[in-house]
């Protein structure tokens, strides 16, 4: 059996394999940041304390009647911040609350503020709005009856994120085709109360995934 | 227990979101595809995980209150993210009091759990002086010797000099571990 001396290798070979193992080790890197790191949290993190609560303007209250509203509204989204930096089992009830709560004042702020010539594509848009907060309402009771499967509170909690989600789109297309200041400037705070609604909703699916535990049945822990 | 009375890192104007929908959505874009990468970033410059994580999220805080007006969110990402380490650092030696809150809330990471061939590469690099990390670091996520001389403020020439230097300790470990294993 012949010992054949290894050839030694060329600094071009040697280079190539140094740079296969500092690349492999930067892809494990990141992976592991990756995981690490929750950019849900993250960004509902920033999100949450760069909203301060609105300065209400002698213009925006001179506006009659449904100044109010516009002041609800404002407050709806706003109020929403907090609840982003909470995740908790226990808050899951109050958050579901501030998402029914807000859906419902979306609706009656978006009905009573938009111009007439938005009616039908308002009509349209607030369709998901309401479908949303029925099934967030099914959803809450549900868990507060422990009569939900895991399933059955998954698919309702996917529903409600999916019409939300579907709301500001559809919304979103609508406001492309006006060009009434009021319609801007009250869709734009209907679209960015959405917004906020889609990260809590992502926020609450971690909750309802953990109160099931391993079982179909919800868990006997009091979150409701 | 006194509490410590500075205010925060960066005393930024009052905080004022995008104002488009569309900003906000090219803000939670850039997040999601960037804080990864931009945590690595500055583990390269010596940070542990927890300190890159907050640094790279204080930066993001920063991004967040005049997004539409940054034009290169990636480099200038990288520069305030090394910046809000290098502070936090300061803040530590000289205090052992609570630190302030950081720009972007609460840390959104669990502990970085590195394998052994990461902590390695991460170990050499901070070991090394901080313009060889710099010039690592950069290089390594795809800017040229010249963009990075820009960002940093040095030559070209000055740039390739500290990354050859960073690559040749990094090689020797690199071989070191290799004859350990033959």
């Amino acid at each position: 059996m012949s010992k054949a001396t290894p050839t030694p290798k060329t600094h071009a070979e040697d280079d190539t394999a140094f740079d296969d193992w500092l690349a492999a080790a930067d892809t494990a890197t990141l992976e592991r940041v990756e995981a690490a790191i929750d950019l849900d949290a993250g960004c509902a993190a920033i999100f949450a304390a760069a909203v301060v609560p609105e300065t209400v303007t002698e213009d925006d209250t001179d506006n009659g009647h449904w100044g109010h509203l516009d002041t609800a509204l404002r407050e709806a989204a706003d109020s929403i911040a907090p609840w982003l930096a909470l995740r908790s089992l226990f808050v899951l009830p109050h958050q579901l609350d501030k998402a029914i709560t807000t859906t419902r004042t979306m609706t009656v702020v978006g009905r009573a503020l938009l111009p007439d010539s938005m009616r039908i594509p308002w009509g349209l848009a607030s369709d998901f709005l309401t479908d949303c907060n029925a099934h967030l309402a099914r959803l809450k009771h549900g868990l507060l009856r422990r009569d939900l499967s895991r399933q059955e509170a998954i698919a309702l909690h996917d529903r409600a994120l999916a019409d939300i989600t579907n709301f500001r789109a559809a919304f979103q297309q609508a406001l492309c085709t006006t060009t009434h200041p009021k319609a801007h400037q009250v869709g734009e705070r209907l679209v960015s109360t959405a917004e906020m609604l889609v990260v809590l909703l992502r926020w609450t699916r971690d909750s309802i995934t953990y109160i099931f535990e391993d079982s179909e049945c919800p868990t006997t822990v009091s979150v409701l | 227990m006194s509490h410590f009375q500075a205010g925060p890192l960066v005393q930024a104007p009052a905080p004022s979101s995008p104002s488009s929908s569309e900003a906000r959505a090219d803000f939670a874009h850039h997040y999601r595809d960037l804080m990864p990468r931009l945590t690595v970033f500055v583990m390269r410059h010596g940070a542990n995980g927890h300190e890159a994580v907050e640094a790279a999220q204080a930066a993001f805080a920063l991004a967040w209150e005049s997004w539409e007006t940054i034009d290169h969110p990636q480099a200038w990402l990288r520069r305030v993210a090394y910046r809000q380490l290098l502070k936090q650092r300061g803040q530590r030696e000289h205090t052992h009091e609570d630190l302030p809150d950081q720009p972007g809330g609460s840390c959104p990471a669990e502990t970085v759990e590195l394998g052994a061939q990461e902590a390695l590469v991460l170990n050499v690099l901070a070991s090394l002086p901080m313009r060889q990390r710099q010039a690592f670091a950069w290089t390594y996520d795809g800017f040229s010797p010249q963009e990075t001389a820009e960002h940093l403020g040095i030559s070209s020439e000055a740039v390739r000099q500290n990354l050859a230097r960073a690559r040749k300790h990094l090689k020797q470990a690199w071989q070191l571990i290799k004859e350990g294993a033959e």
